[in-house]
């Protein structure tokens, strides 16, 4: 019985960290974000400083999406952007319907940061989450 | 079944709108190369034998390279889809003057060709391309989305909303250089008259917010032709009743059409169907905020004064009402039930053995 239980609790654990997507003790992390009705989720994300994260993007959607981060200032200058696509800019990811994509990046410092998608109106409607570097 | 089928419904319209403002925003242009815009107008929906008539005008606003266009869900697949004629909508409009004031201009577009959405229709009218889809939400965003134009970010959502009743879009675009080349200026309308042969039409108004900001102002004018008094859900807020209100939509007239103003209307093209007598003429206005209009306007026309809440698009809301007026006498049974078995089972447990 106890042994039941051990490996319940086991794979509950296993569960979590997977969902979380740690990396267990590589100060590496796997964040999954899914882009679904022109909205982020999560909507916010905090990591360690130092960690560098892998942002596994999924664009469940039928229409066309970005992940941009950067500083709320950062943000303001890309919504008044006219950039038809960033991918290959570090940071940043342009998906087209139902894509999937990677964005890798090292956060050294404490940051409030923002993700976000510039595509027309899509911000001001909410398409926006926070990352918290601690 | 049979009384639906007699029913004689009216309803209407429905136009995708992006900001043009947005056009300027990082990810590309509202349109694939040009800044024409399609704004909203008057709109008939008239039913009569069971078939729709819905007129309405597309606005050229504006001289670009580019197209721009307009999406328009419908209750049923169009028999045909011609220019409609020329005095229609404005003699609705004569109708129920005093003039009317400017529609703030609710901004361009949406839609395009082709992919997994089937494409049952395509014609043109004048400068007009007209495309009839038929797909669910994510095809017939998908077939837009692949023409190269941007859709509002919660297009996915609303395109939804509507698929799930009716998988039949109409998209409708300019071609700015057609448009020119006719001399087409900014502000000339082109009238679209859809023949609809259709046991459950509706009024799509929800969609008339698509791509405006909760707080923005949604503003039409919906005029309805039916044999008989038509029961609408949900109702305006002028008109009394139990049944849930339309934020922001006001009935401004529901009277027997006017002998002069049948005879205008059937004096026009395409509009022969039109009887002489016995329609029954409904004006609504809308004004109200984008984050109010989550609503279409269902009609029964039929005399049984049972609009649907379903074409109305108030399902999960009635659901949900009924789900929280529902007694709790079932989970209280059950309740009880586990707490005798219980009670049954501790009993026998602690008898002797014997």
């Amino acid at each position: 019985m106890s042994l039941r239980v051990a490996r319940l609790l086991a794979a509950c654990a296993l569960a979590v960290l997977g969902s979380a997507g740690c990396g267990p003790g590589t100060g590496a992390r796997t964040v999954r974000i899914e882009m679904r009705n022109s909205l982020f989720r999560p909507a916010a994300v905090s990591v360690a400083a130092g960690t560098t994260i892998t942002f596994e993007l999924i664009n469940a959607d039928p229409i066309a999406h970005e992940f941009i981060l950067g500083t709320h200032a950062e943000q303001l200058v890309h919504e008044r952007g006219a950039d038809e696509s960033h991918d290959g800019t570090r940071g940043a990811a342009s998906l087209a319907p139902y894509e999937t994509d990677r964005v890798t990046m090292t956060f050294a410092e404490p940051a409030t940061l923002e993700y976000a998608c510039h595509r027309p109106g899509h911000y001001a409607f909410g398409m926006h989450g926070t990352l918290e570097v601690g | 079944m049979a009384r639906r089928l007699a029913a004689v419904f009216t309803a209407t319209i429905a136009f995708l709108v992006a900001g043009a403002s947005a056009a300027m925003a990082c990810g590309g242009l509202i349109g694939p190369r040009g800044s024409v815009n399609l704004l909203r107008t008057t709109t008939l929906a008239a039913y009569h034998q069971g078939v729709e008539h819905y007129v309405t005008s597309f606005t050229f606003n504006g001289i670009g390279g580019g197209k721009f266009g307009s999406l328009v869900p419908l209750p049923g697949v169009p028999s045909t889809v011609e220019r409609g004629g020329d005095w229609t909508l404005q003699r609705l409009l004569r109708e129920v003057a005093p003039p009317q004031r400017e529609f703030l201009a609710p901004t361009a577009a949406l839609f395009a060709s082709e992919d997994r959405a089937q494409v049952l229709l395509e014609t043109k009218v004048d400068a007009l391309d007209i495309t009839i889809l038929k797909g669910g939400g994510p095809e017939v965003a998908r077939w837009a989305t692949d023409n190269g134009f941007e859709l509002p970010p919660d297009s996915p959502e609303v395109l939804d909303f509507y698929a799930r009743r009716s998988p039949i879009f109409m998209a409708a675009r300019f071609d700015a250089a057609e448009a020119r080349r006719r001399g087409q200026l900014a502000g000339d309308g082109t009238p679209i008259h859809l023949t609809i042969p259709t046991p459950n039409p509706w009024v799509p108004l929800r969609i008339l917010a698509l791509g405006k900001q909760t707080l923005e102002p949604v503003q039409a004018d919906v005029f309805l032709l039916t044999e008989r008094e038509p029961a609408i859900l949900p109702r305006a807020t002028n008109a009394r009743g139990v049944e849930p209100v339309a934020a922001g939509l006001v009935r401004e007239r529901s009277e027997r059409a006017s002998d002069s103003l049948l005879e205008d209307l059937a004096g026009d093209k395409g509009m022969g169907w039109l009887p002489a007598t016995g329609m029954w003429l409904s004006y609504f206005k809308l004004d109200a905020r984008a984050g109010d209009v989550g609503y279409d306007l269902a009609i029964d026309a039929s005399g049984f004064e049972q609009p649907s809440p379903v074409a109305a698009g108030l399902a999960d809301a009635v659901r949900e009402a009924a789900r929280a007026s529902a007694p709790a006498w079932p989970g209280l049974l059950v309740l009880a039930l586990v707490a005798l078995l219980a009670a049954i089972v501790g009993r026998r447990r602690t008898q002797p053995v014997g």
